[in-house]
């Protein structure tokens, strides 16, 4: 046996790191890359899947994305591991920081199931700014919480006009709940109906964004919203039906001109 | 008047309404519908289960008095509105543009209603 040479400094643990992930790139089968509708377990998983592909580009490239979530499509400029520019999202790049982007894909990912990656440029034009967001600071933005889609970026808009103007409200996937007494309790029998529903009917599982407005009397209404993975149950005056059918479609036209 | 004629003359009133459908909530199933060819049946059937859902979980804390009532469901590019009367299993759907206005369809929506539970 050889015994290794006492000379030669050993290469520092993130060099290490950048090698063992770009052998497990290496090693990992190929996917068809571009202009293949790929799909996703989870909207994290595309988001990931996203930043992978950010992790790939060496010389630089404009790719479009293509999903069948909030926002159909957004661009990504990458160059030399960076993402350097991004189109049709909403984000400032001189104040943005790699969770701030990360949390703007994931809402624009946020309910989709499929996605595709096109090349929309290999001679792109690349901004004149130095800022830039590597690889590595998004995946690490990113972490290892796979409920990052759908939070902080586009849901509390919406979840939070229904629960300014909700008599009641809970929101079963964090345990959270404003209000009391019998209209709390019958908001509770709603959401133990629609978890049974749930259960008898697997198809009723949804990912699109969607909001139902049911009414319980002339006065009331039960108001439902889903969101990928999130939901919230309300109650609200029935007077309100208006006022929520526009929050809706303030919050469908903000996405997408996004 | 037949149910057909109904549901048809319905979605001519609605601007942009692709489908007018008369459906059974127990029975989970479209009965008759109005729409154009590019619809599918599983357009019809999603239809049918988010009207059941609406309906079912409305039902433990609904106003039993409650003549009729209905559900909005709105998603990025739809509304599709369910109607019924009297508790009763049958309804009405509607499948519109997002921007429709409920004040105009559920009227209209309702009567055309009471026609065909009197025809039915």
């Amino acid at each position: 046996m050889i015994a290794p040479r006492k000379d030669i400094t050993s290469a520092p643990p993130s060099e290490v790191a950048d090698a063992r992930a770009a052998l497990q790139r290496l090693a990992a089968p190929l996917h068809a890359p571009y202009g293949t509708w790929r799909t996703f377990e989870t909207s994290a998983a595309a988001v990931r899947a996203v930043i992978t592909e950010i992790g790939e580009v060496v010389l630089a490239r404009a790719i479009e994305v293509t999903s069948d979530g909030v926002h159909q499509t957004f661009g990504l400029t990458i160059s030399n591991r960076h993402l350097v520019a991004l189109s049709g999202l909403p984000i400032d790049p001189e104040t943005a920081d790699a969770t701030t982007v990360v949390k703007h894909i994931g809402a624009a990912l946020a309910g989709a199931q499929r996605a595709k990656f096109d090349i929309a440029s290999r001679v792109p034009d690349l901004p004149s700014s130095a800022r830039s967001w590597s690889c590595k600071a998004l995946m690490e933005a990113l972490g290892t919480d796979d409920k990052i889609a759908t939070h902080a970026v586009i849901q509390p808009p919406v979840f939070e006009a229904v629960k300014a103007k909700a008599i009641v409200w809970l929101q079963p996937t964090s345990e959270e709940e404003n209000g009391a007494g019998e209209a709390l309790a019958a908001l509770r029998r709603v959401a133990a109906s629609r978890a049974q529903l749930a259960e008898d009917h697997a198809q009723i599982r949804r990912k699109t964004p969607q909001m139902s407005l049911i009414s319980l009397s002339p006065k009331l209404l039960c108001v439902e919203i889903t969101w990928a993975n999130d939901m919230l149950i309300g109650l609200c005056d029935a007077d309100d039906q208006a006022d929520l059918i526009d929050v809706w479609r303030q919050y469908v036209a903000a996405s997408q001109s996004g | 008047m037949t149910v057909s004629d109904c549901l048809d003359a319905l979605r001519a009133e609605i601007s942009g309404c692709q489908v007018v459908a008369f459906g059974d909530t127990q029975a989970r199933l479209i009965l008759k519908a109005s729409h154009d060819a590019s619809v599918q049946r599983e357009v019809l059937d999603g239809l049918c289960a988010d009207a059941a859902r609406c309906f079912a979980m409305a039902q433990s804390v609904a106003d039993p008095t409650c003549g009729s009532t209905h559900s909005i469901t709105l998603t990025d590019r739809d509304m599709r509105v369910y109607l019924r009367t009297n508790g009763r299993e049958d309804f009405l759907c509607l499948l519109c543009p997002l921007e429709s206005d409920p004040a105009q369809v559920l009227p209209i929506g309702f009567q055309a209603l009471a026609q065909l539970v009197e025809t039915k």
